[in-house]
């Protein structure tokens, strides 16, 4: 789901990486307006901790649902956040805010903003499976703080994290597409 | 990948704990909130946590507080003080006193993992520390002598001086004061540190087992000597002879002994050839010998033959400076032997331990800290663990004996009475010749009251 002016592209980008990688099946939702409720007037940013409580509470049939916005993110501790969920629970959110420019300044290119994108909401769906941070260099659970970390992280997991997944889905009973 | 690490959020705002909480848990930490001073260090009582986030602004307690409060009782814990924008004064003052980072609300994610892990490495790195420095003392179990006091100061350095010698030495104190450790320390700090130290408890036998326990016997020296057996001084050959209670051992074998440490030689009970051994005496009694000797019972030629060197441990009231030394010393020991997790004893319980008379010395300290962990539910030692030592009667030495109780009581009147012996038999309502009978009865003696 997206909620406010989030590009088309990046969307179904998001929504291919996740049926892929996940093996879940995906459907893209309508778009919904910017979560006004979540401003804080302070900040100047969108608090995500609130969005995800909406989100949590709708009555769509998905077991999951990660919603794409295009404002920043915070939560009360930190300054901000490319992406928040709830460990085990049912909603993320990703923000593209930040993904577009380099840490030093200058544009990034198309492909490594869909990339970052898509690297960003697989790690906070998998928290969603109770996937925590992961210290292995080689799994997108690592934890990155920049948006240059995120350049470095592969599209994949770990055979650890990996194993946690599929562990995840059998508790939670998750229906995976066929192989 | 899923750690142990443990942390407690303390502050009073619901969201920063919740958001904190949340991004921590994502982690894998391990993650409790508490919202206020009082609560974090209930919870702290009973959790061992590594790492505690705490704000500097609440009501009620104050971080900077809870932070004194944590670093005396908690040294172990971690913490890193939550700080509002532009209050750096403050953040500073907890520095000072004794916070291990601090962070300025809101957070840069990266500067927050960055710190959590740094500090994970730094307790990891303390672990490690404090496990390889325990290694350390179990590799060298003499040095389990503690004390900081001048007086025991000036014995380890006596003790190194003494072990250089092959000199006999005679240590002094009261029961309890570790004379044993003090002769185990001689003994590892000599040339014969690579031979054996053979104890003996002179105190420990009857007469003619005591004589059979030091020289050996052969086969059937007498009714059911079996078999031929090494004696103490044979044991002892190349190392180190430590004879505690010495006082107690009877006037006819001080004269066999004697004979011994000036010849280093002997017979073995009911044999013929003579022994050579070499070794080490190291005695030690809690009587004054001069005082025995004075009476006849003890021999002056023997004394001498000990005392060549004395050395005297003076009795725990007499260095009081020593007990939270010692009492965490054994807290440690007995923390580790009992797989509990205690940090520490709290100020108004070292306050009871430093007050305590300790009439049985660091071996009474000792027994007080064990038994105290053994009850305790919490992670510190407080006053309410040491209740027994404030009655007047502890529980641990209340009999339930009618005999032993009564001799308690007569010894408690005579002394009362100085020993007028009509004045006592007044006092306990029986009449002269009673007393007399109990007396003999019991063996009371005016000086046993003292040792």
């Amino acid at each position: 789901m997206r909620l406010g002016t989030v590009g088309e592209a990046v969307l179904k980008i998001v929504a291919a990486n996740l049926q892929e990688i996940l093996n879940l099946p995906v459907d893209i939702l309508p778009a919904r307006q910017t979560p006004e409720f979540a401003y804080s007037d302070n900040r100047k940013q969108y608090h995500a901790a609130l969005i995800l409580k909406k989100l949590a509470e709708s009555r769509r049939p998905h077991p999951r649902i990660l919603a794409l916005v295009s404002v920043d993110l915070f939560i009360p501790v930190l300054t901000h956040v490319f992406g928040e969920a709830q460990l085990g629970g049912r909603a993320a959110v990703v923000s593209t805010h930040r993904l577009r420019h380099k840490e030093e300044g200058g544009g990034v290119s198309l492909d490594t903003f869909y990339e970052r994108a898509a690297k960003v909401a697989l790690h906070e769906v998998a928290h969603t499976f109770d996937l925590v941070h992961c210290k292995q260099p080689e799994c997108i659970m690592r934890l990155s703080s920049g948006p240059n970390d995120l350049d470095e992280l592969p599209l994949f997991f770990c055979e650890y994290c990996e194993a946690f997944l599929e562990e995840a889905y059998r508790r939670y009973e998750i229906q995976r597409l066929p192989e | 990948m899923a750690n142990k690490v443990s942390i407690l959020v303390v502050d009073d705002e619901l969201v920063i704990r919740e958001s904190l909480q949340g991004w921590l848990r994502r982690s894998g930490y391990q993650v409790d909130t508490a919202d206020g001073g009082s609560a974090a260090l209930a919870m702290l009582d009973k959790t061992p946590y590594d790492l505690l986030f705490l704000d500097i602004m609440m009501p009620v307690m104050s971080g900077i507080e809870v932070l004194e409060m944590v670093k005396e009782d908690y040294p172990q814990t971690l913490v890193v003080m939550i700080t509002a924008y532009g209050s750096v004064d403050t953040a500073v003052e907890a520095m000072k006193g004794g916070a291990n980072d601090y962070l300025m609300k809101p957070f840069d994610p990266d500067q927050l993992s960055l710190l959590t892990e740094k500090l994970m490495q730094q307790k990891k790195l303390l672990d490690e520390n404090i496990f390889l420095r325990e290694q350390m003392a179990e590799a060298t179990r003499f040095e389990n002598l503690v004390g900081s006091s001048a007086a025991m100061q000036e014995l380890f350095g006596m003790i190194q001086d003494v072990a250089a010698t092959d000199s006999s030495v005679l240590i002094g104190g009261e029961t309890g004061t570790g004379k044993e450790l003090v002769a185990k320390a001689i003994h590892a700090k000599s040339a014969r540190c690579n031979g054996p130290f053979i104890a003996i408890n002179c105190g420990g036998f009857p007469e003619h087992l005591l004589e059979s326990e030091l020289f050996g016997h052969e086969r059937g020296a007498f009714t059911g000597a079996h078999r031929a057996k090494k004696g103490r001084l044979d044991l002892a050959h190349h190392g180190t002879l430590f004879l505690d209670e010495v006082g107690t051992v009877p006037i006819k074998m001080q004269v066999d002994l004697l004979r011994v440490l000036e010849t280093k030689k002997f017979h073995r009970v009911g044999g013929t050839s003579e022994i050579e051994v070499d070794f080490r005496t190291i005695a030690a009694s809690n009587r004054d010998l001069s005082q025995a000797i004075e009476k006849g019972e003890f021999r002056q030629d023997f004394f001498y033959r000990l005392n060549v060197i004395s050395l005297h441990i003076p009795p725990l009231r007499d260095r009081r400076d020593d007990i939270p030394l010692l009492a965490n010393h054994f807290l440690e020991r007995y923390r580790r032997e009992t797989n509990k997790n205690i940090d520490t004893i709290v100020k108004e319980a070292m306050a009871i331990l430093r007050e305590y008379d300790w009439p049985g010395n660091v071996r009474e300290l000792e027994n007080a800290i064990e038994r105290a962990v053994v009850i305790c539910k919490r992670r510190r030692l407080g006053p309410e663990e040491f209740t027994f030592l404030t009655l007047q009667t502890s529980p641990t030495a209340r009999t339930y004996s009618l005999e032993e109780t009564q001799i308690a009581h007569l010894r408690e009147v005579l002394k009362e009475f100085d020993w007028n012996i009509t004045k006592a038999a007044q006092a306990l309502e029986i009449n002269r010749v009673t007393l007399h009978k109990k007396i003999k009865k019991y063996d009371l003696r005016p000086h046993r009251a003292s040792s």
